[in-house]
């Protein structure tokens, strides 16, 4: 009986150790992004996420051979702006044609949608980044930083699996689809908790000791 | 944490881990019965649901309705269509494929790059409502008008798919009607069969050069697409979804007489259902058969690459009811339907 209430006061522990490591994740967060390398990095990484994002629900479509020739340069359909097409997936508002070669169908709720994804990314690939740089410096082994990384990448794109699938048009996608489209409403939810969870851990390895930044050679101490 | 500690826990922290445990098996449990709801909300994919020697039952095919992925009217119908003369179609090229309607002297053509995305325009053909469909997952285009005695009826899209095939629902009952079959399988209208209108698939070249005074559906619908593209494949030059591989969704009957996205003309008189290849009508430019007791026709029209469909009627030839179809598509419907090929 004694064992297992040390069990269950250990599961106490480490919620509180969670909630601590959740509480100091923004000044982490903060203290990795003042950082002009890793900020570089997030940055990069959450673009390259959002265009991703855009352009896997056909909000950014890019035509080799230059198909939008004729089509009036902006469009719009301002009635439509809470009008929902899937889950997690709204009408544009306004169509941009600025070349033959390029459509932007802008929905301000789906690009707000993929720019909290791709903050997360990019606040994931900042963290990762410093945190791979201090295992470094300890000498751990340099796979971490890849590792770290991969995973914020593959969450992002986690909730368009059910567009990627179309795409592909394969016999897999016949054999997921029906399975996949019931629960694509907690794609983008999960897609959301499994950053803020990988956020908050990757914030948690990050040493208190000052860091040192190789391009600006600044010192600051990171968490509290 | 103490070695005096580890021997007795405390009580706080007890409580804490207590109800972090409690928390995430009521969330398993919860997300464990929504997800396995959501999953077994899935019809059974045997087809041992369809008897020998009989078409599904309304209610087989109420039971069978997937979600295709967009929800309610989240492939938006086209309720204002907006026409223009053929000579301001410039967004169309020779190759792509329309859809022609000919009633009462009128000609109209659909163009599928716009239809691919709406699916559903509830028009007013010859002071007439009219609702235009194609299901671009089966190959189907079909005009419905209500029959007398039947309300006014304007369809949108619920979202969800019978046998890989279009569902509609009408706005003024609920009730929801598969595109392919035109008879309600759910609400007060269930059993009640809309009357249809053939259309023909053509190519925007050779519709033009039949009818040059054709009116065309235009791309202002209200709804912002990306015309011109077709998320699932192309027709010109064929690939994609409408050649490869099987069909995306669940049906209740697969046959391999022909391969699944052949196309077929399926003709409907009475109760009796016939396929023809619509290749061997391409070949043999006239095919004759007998259904349900009428004597049909199938002529293949050299100046529209399309076949169409008569029947006779005492001593004259009429329409008779005819579709183009995915051959998966027909079967899946009508398992019991003769074939000529």
């Amino acid at each position: 009986m004694n064992k297992v209430l040390t069990a269950v006061a250990r599961v106490g522990d480490a919620w509180d150790a969670t909630v601590a490591a959740a509480v100091v994740t923004p000044r982490r967060v903060r203290a990795a992004l003042a950082v002009r390398r890793h900020r570089r990095i997030g940055l990069v990484g959450a673009a390259v996420v959002l265009l991703a994002y855009l352009a896997s629900i056909g909000d950014l479509v890019v035509s080799p051979s230059g198909r939008f020739t004729g089509v009036p340069v902006f469009q719009t359909a301002w009635e439509q702006l809470f009008r929902a097409r899937a889950p997690y997936l709204f009408e544009p508002v306004l169509a941009v044609h600025p070349t033959q070669h390029v459509a932007v169908f802008v929905s301000p709720i789906n690009l707000l949608l993929g720019t909290i994804v791709a903050a997360l990314v990019g606040c994931n690939v900042a963290v990762a980044g410093l945190a791979a740089r201090q295992a470094a410096s300890c000498r751990r082994p340099r796979y971490a930083r890849l590792l770290a990384v991969l995973p914020a990448f593959l969450l992002g794109f986690a909730c368009c699996v059910p567009t990627f699938l179309l795409v592909l048009g394969s016999g897999a996608a016949a054999a997921l689809l029906p399975v996949l489209i019931p629960l694509r409403p907690v794609f983008y939810p999960l897609t959301l908790l499994l950053l803020i969870g990988t956020l908050v851990w990757g914030a948690s390895r990050l040493s208190m000791r000052p860091a040192t930044d190789d391009s600006g050679g600044e010192r600051r101490r990171l968490g509290q | 944490m103490t070695g005096q500690q580890h021997l007795k826990p405390n009580r706080r922290q007890v409580l804490k881990g207590a109800g972090v445990i409690g928390g995430l098996v009521g969330l398993l449990l919860g997300g464990g019965i929504l997800g396995w709801q959501a999953i077994s909300d899935r019809p059974a994919d045997s087809p041992s649901v369809v008897q020998p020697g009989q078409d599904p039952s309304l209610e087989t095919l109420a039971g069978a309705a997937v979600s295709g992925g967009p929800g309610k009217d989240g492939i938006p119908s086209i309720d204002r269509p907006k026409f223009v003369p053929a000579q301001d179609a410039d967004f169309l090229k020779d190759e792509e494929p329309v859809f022609g309607l000919e009633y009462r002297g009128e000609v109209w053509a659909y163009p599928q790059q716009v239809l691919v995305w709406h699916e559903i325009v509830n028009d007013t053909v010859a002071g007439e409502p009219l609702t235009v469909t194609y299901c671009p997952l089966t190959g189907t285009v079909i005009g419905f008008s209500s029959p007398p005695g039947m309300p006014e009826l304007t369809f949108g899209t619920p979202g969800k798919l019978v046998n890989s095939n279009l569902l509609m629902y009408d706005r003024q009952t609920g009730s929801e009607w598969p595109q392919l079959l035109g008879t309600a399988i759910s609400g007060p209208l269930k059993g009640q069969r809309l009357d249809t209108l053939p259309l023909v698939w053509s190519t925007w070249k050779e519709w033009r050069a039949a009818h040059p005074d054709t009116r065309v559906l235009s791309t202002d619908t209200g709804a912002l697409r990306d015309y011109g593209s077709d998320p699932y494949g192309s027709y010109a030059p064929q690939s994609g979804y409408y050649v490869e591989g099987g069909p995306l969704f669940p049906v209740l009957a697969m046959n391999d007489r022909l391969p699944d996205k052949e196309v077929v003309i399926g003709v409907r008189a009475g109760e009796q259902r016939l396929a023809i290849d619509k290749d061997l009508v391409r070949k043999a430019k006239t095919v004759q058969a007998t259904v349900g007791g009428r004597e049909v026709v199938a002529r293949w029209d050299d100046q529209l690459d399309t076949a169409r469909v008569f029947q006779r009627v005492g001593d004259r030839w009429q329409p008779a009811d005819f579709l183009d179809s995915m051959w998966f598509a027909w079967y899946a419907f009508y398992p019991n339907t003769q074939v000529r090929q």
